[in-house]
C-alpha cells in the first residue's frame, strides 16, 4: 500500500536515524484522492486539499512540490527558511486560478537548527485541520491544534471535545494555504533527543480513529505493515469516509561519539520512492 | 437615503442606522463596541468592516448581531436570535438562531427589512433617520418603495430552534423551506442561499454531494424551471464525467472552507421540493474570513517592533559561554521547547547544559519587544531570579513577566546566568 524507508543521517555533533512509513488512500466513498504528502528528509508534511473541481488536488499538490523545491536540497533547516517556504507555497497556490477557490491543509515537521553547529530540534508547523502528533513510547500527544470551526467552539466552551467530532461543521477549517496573502501556521519547536515518533495525518484519519485507536495501532509489532499502512487500513476498515494519508517518523537521535568520522550528507540505507505524494 | 423605523424596548438589542448600513447588536452595554461600530456605521463602512469588528474576539465570544445593507446587492447577516425578513428582487426570512456563525443572505436588490428581535405587530412605531436606539424590531426601505406608515410586518411562521441536533436543524430547515415557498408562491424566487449554509439540511438531505459534481449540476437541472437557480451551481463540471457522487457524501462533507461572499452567493433551488441542489452543507457561511479579517488587523498594528525599527541590538551573554543576539525571541531551559501561534515571530531555542541538570527543560524567555528586553518565567521550578544592575535581585514568579536593562543578570539556577548587553 504504503512505502517505508529509512534514513541515517549525520548532524553533528549527533546522527539521526529516520524510519519513515507513508500511506495514502482515496478511501471508500470520495472519488479523488485530494491529499498529498511530502516525506523527504528533513522534511515531513501532509497537505489535503479543498475546492471545487481539480482545484483541492493542485493546490495540496503543488504545496508539497513547492516545500520540497524550497526545502529539499538546503540541508541543515532553519526555521526561517521553513517558515518562508510555507509563505512561497501560499502564494503559489494562490496564483492557481483567479477565479476558483483552491487551497489546502499543511500539516507538518522539519528537523531544524538555529546555527550550524547547533543541536537539532523538530519545528511542527500547521495551518487547517490535518494534525500532528507525537508517539514518545509512553504517550501519544496530539501536537497541532486545529484550525477549524469545531475548534474554535471548543476553544470557547460551546461544545465538548466529544461534541466536536460529530459537529456538523467539523469539516470546515478557519485558515488554510491559498486563501489569503498572509498564511498564518501555529509553530512549535521542541527539543529531538533519544526516540520520538511523529505521525502526520490528514482528518480521514481522525475522522475514523480516536486517540485510543491510533496509539494501539503505532505499537502494533510483529506484522509486516508499516505503521503508516496499519493506520490507513484501521481507517478504512472503519469507514474510510475520506481520503486518509498519514505519515510517520520514526527517529532516533544519538550522541556522536567525538572521535568518530562523519559525513554530512544524509546516507540513502535504504529507499522506495520518496516522492512528493500524488493522488492516485 | 432610507425611511427607517423601530418599535423601542428598552431591553432589546441596540441599533445603529445609518444612511447606508444598519447594525443591531445583542450587547447595547458594550459601549466601547458601540463606539467602534458607530463611527464605522456613520462612516458608511461596509458589512465585511463592521464583520471584523464584531467578530474580533473569536466566533464564540461574538455577540448576536444583524447587519443589513439595502439597495442593489444588498445583505443581511445575522447571528443570534433575529429574524430579518427581506423584501426586492425576493422575498425571504432569515434566522441567526441554530448557526454556530451567522447566516447570511444576499440578493440582487434589497428594498425593505425588517429586523425582529421580539415579534411585535401593531406595536408603536417610531420613525428614525439616523442614530443608536434600542429595539424589538426594526425596519428599514429604500426611500420611495414603501412609505414608513405602511410598513406591515411579516411575522414569519418559523419556529425557532435552539438546539443544532441533527433533528432540530432538519426540523429549522424544513421549517424555512416551507416558509419561504410560502412567500414565493410563484415559485420565481429562488430560495436565496440565505439559509443554505449551514441551516441547511446536510444531515437529513439525501443526493447533496459535498462540492460540484456530476450529481450535483444534475440536481440543479432538474430544476431548472425555477428560474435563475441555476446561474452559480451549475458551472461545468471538470470531473471525470463517470464520477458519480455517493449518497452519502453528505453525510461526510470533506474538507471545505468558504469565504462569506462565496457561501452567500449560492442560489438554492429548493422550491416546489425540488432536489437540493449543490452540497448544502458547504455553503456553510464560516468563520473562516475570521482568519483573514485577523491578519488584516495584525497587519494594520505592524510588526512588533524588534522587527520593524532597528533599535538597539541587544544580545545576551550565557555562563555557559558564548553570546546570542536577541533578534528572535530566545528560549531558554535544560532541553526547552516553544509555541508561536499565531504568526509570532520565530523563537530560537537555547540549550544551557548545568551541572546538576537543575534548570527547568523550558525555563525562560527573553526577547525584545517595542525596543525594551523583556524576560518572562515560563513556569519554571525553580524561578527565575533578575537583578537589574544596582537594584536587589527580583524573582519571577510562575510566568512572570518583567522588562530589563543592559546590565541585567538572569539567574536559571544551578549557576545557569544570563546577562543582557547592548551594542
Amino acid at each position: 500500500m504504503g512505502q517505508a524507508l529509512a534514513y541515517s543521517w549525520s548532524l553533528p555533533p549527533v546522527t539521526v536515524r529516520f524510519r519513515i512509513s507513508v500511506a495514502s488512500d482515496r478511501g471508500l466513498v470520495r472519488q479523488v484522492n485530494e491529499d498529498s504528502f511530502l516525506a523527504i528528509p528533513p522534511i515531513f508534511v501532509v497537505a489535503d486539499g479543498m475546492g471545487g473541481h481539480a482545484f483541492g488536488d493542485r493546490a495540496s499538490q503543488l504545496t508539497a512540490r513547492v516545500l520540497h523545491n524550497e526545502l529539499g536540497t538546503e540541508l541543515p533547516l532553519r526555521p526561517a527558511a521553513v517558515l518562508s517556504a510555507v509563505h512561497e507555497a501560499n502564494a503559489r497556490v494562490q496564483q492557481i486560478d483567479e477565479n476558483e477557490f483552491a487551497g489546502t491543509t499543511l500539516a507538518g515537521v522539519a528537523l531544524v537548527r538555529d546555527t550550524d553547529d547547533a543541536r537539532p530540534h523538530w519545528m511542527a508547523f500547521n495551518v487547517g485541520d490535518s494534525r500532528i502528533y507525537l508517539w514518545n513510547d509512553r504517550q501519544l500527544t496530539q501536537l497541532s491544534v486545529d484550525h477549524s470551526a469545531v475548534q474554535e467552539l471548543v476553544d470557547g466552551g460551546v461544545i465538548t471535545a466529544l461534541e466536536a467530532s460529530q459537529h456538523p461543521d467539523r469539516n470546515i477549517v478557519t485558515r488554510a494555504i491559498g486563501v489569503g496573502d498572509d498564511v498564518d501556521p501555529d509553530l512549535w519547536f521542541l527539543p529531538a533527543g533519544g526516540s520520538q515518533t511523529f505521525m502526520i495525518c490528514s482528518d480521514g484519519l481522525t475522522k475514523e480513529l480516536d486517540d485510543e485507536a491510533i496509539r494501539a495501532l503505532l505499537v502494533v509489532e510483529g506484522d509486516d505493515l508499516s505503521p503508516a499502512d496499519r493506520l490507513v487500513a484501521a481507517a478504512l476498515a472503519a469507514g474510510g469516509i475520506d481520503n486518509v494519508t498519514v505519515v510517520v517518523v520514526e527517529s532516533e537521535l544519538v550522541d556522536d561519539d567525538p572521535a568518530a568520522g562523519v559525513d554530512a550528507i544524509p546516507e540513502r540505507l535504504e529507499e522506495t520512492l520518496p516522492r512528493v505524494g500524488e493522488p492516485r | 437615503m432610507m425611511h427607517a423605523g423601530y418599535v423601542p424596548d428598552a431591553s432589546g438589542w441596540m441599533f445603529l442606522a445609518g444612511d447606508t448600513i444598519t447594525v443591531g447588536v445583542a450587547v447595547p452595554d458594550d459601549s466601547t463596541l458601540l463606539a467602534e461600530l458607530w463611527v464605522l456605521v456613520s462612516a458608511g463602512a461596509d458589512a465585511s468592516a463592521v464583520l471584523d469588528a464584531l467578530t474580533r474576539g473569536g466566533i464564540s465570544s461574538t455577540p448576536g448581531f444583524v447587519i443589513a445593507v439595502l439597495g442593489t446587492r444588498g445583505k443581511v447577516l445575522v447571528r443570534g436570535a433575529a429574524t430579518v425578513t427581506v423584501d426586492g428582487s425576493e422575498h425571504a426570512s432569515v434566522t441567526g438562531t441554530g448557526f454556530s456563525s451567522w447566516a447570511e443572505l444576499v440578493v440582487d436588490r434589497l428594498d425593505r427589512f425588517v429586523c425582529e428581535i421580539v415579534a411585535s405587530p401593531g406595536s408603536l412605531r417610531l420613525p428614525i433617520i439616523g442614530g443608536a436606539v434600542r429595539a424589538r424590531v426594526f425596519t428599514a426601505d429604500v426611500a420611495g418603495v414603501t412609505a414608513f406608515s405602511g410598513v406591515e410586518v411579516a411575522v414569519p411562521d418559523e419556529v425557532p430552534v435552539e438546539a443544532l441536533g441533527e433533528e432540530a436543524r432538519k426540523a429549522a430547515a424544513d421549517v424555512s423551506t416551507g416558509a419561504i415557498a410560502n412567500k414565493a408562491p410563484t415559485g420565481k424566487g429562488p430560495a436565496h442561499a440565505a439559509r443554505a449554509p449551514r441551516a441547511g439540511a446536510p444531515e437529513s438531505r439525501p443526493a447533496a454531494p459535498s462540492r460540484p459534481s456530476e450529481a450535483t449540476v444534475a440536481a440543479v437541472e432538474e430544476a431548472d424551471d425555477v428560474d435563475g437557480a441555476v446561474d452559480a451551481a451549475a458551472e461545468p463540471p471538470e470531473l471525470e464525467p463517470s464520477v458519480k457522487a455517493s449518497p452519502y457524501d453528505h453525510l461526510f462533507g470533506d474538507t471545505s472552507y468558504r469565504t462569506v461572499e462565496d457561501a452567500a452567493v449560492r442560489p438554492v433551488a429548493d422550491v416546489d421540493g425540488a432536489t437540493p441542489p449543490t452540497g448544502i452543507e458547504d455553503r456553510t457561511v464560516v468563520a473562516s474570513d475570521l482568519a483573514q479579517l485577523r491578519a488584516k488587523r495584525r497587519a494594520g498594528r505592524g510588526r512588533p517592533a524588534a522587527e520593524a525599527a532597528p533599535g538597539p541590538a541587544f544580545f545576551v551573554e550565557l555562563s555557559t559561554g558564548g553570546q546570542e543576539p536577541l533578534d528572535q525571541p530566545l528560549v531558554i531551559g535544560r532541553a526547552p521547547s516553544a509555541a508561536a501561534l499565531g504568526g509570532d515571530r520565530i523563537p530560537r531555542l537555547i540549550t544551557m547544559t548545568t551541572p546538576n541538570q537543575d534548570i527547568s527543560r523550558t525555563h525562560a524567555q527573553i526577547a525584545v519587544e517595542g525596543g525594551t528586553v523583556v524576560v518572562t518565567d515560563l513556569h519554571s521550578r525553580n524561578g527565575t531570579i533578575v537583578t537589574l544592575p544596582g537594584r536587589a535581585p527580583q524573582k519571577l514568579r510562575e510566568g512572570e513577566t518583567t522588562p530589563v536593562i543592559p546590565g541585567t543578570v538572569i539567574d536559571l539556577g544551578d549557576g545557569a546566568t544570563l546577562t543582557v548587553r547592548e551594542g
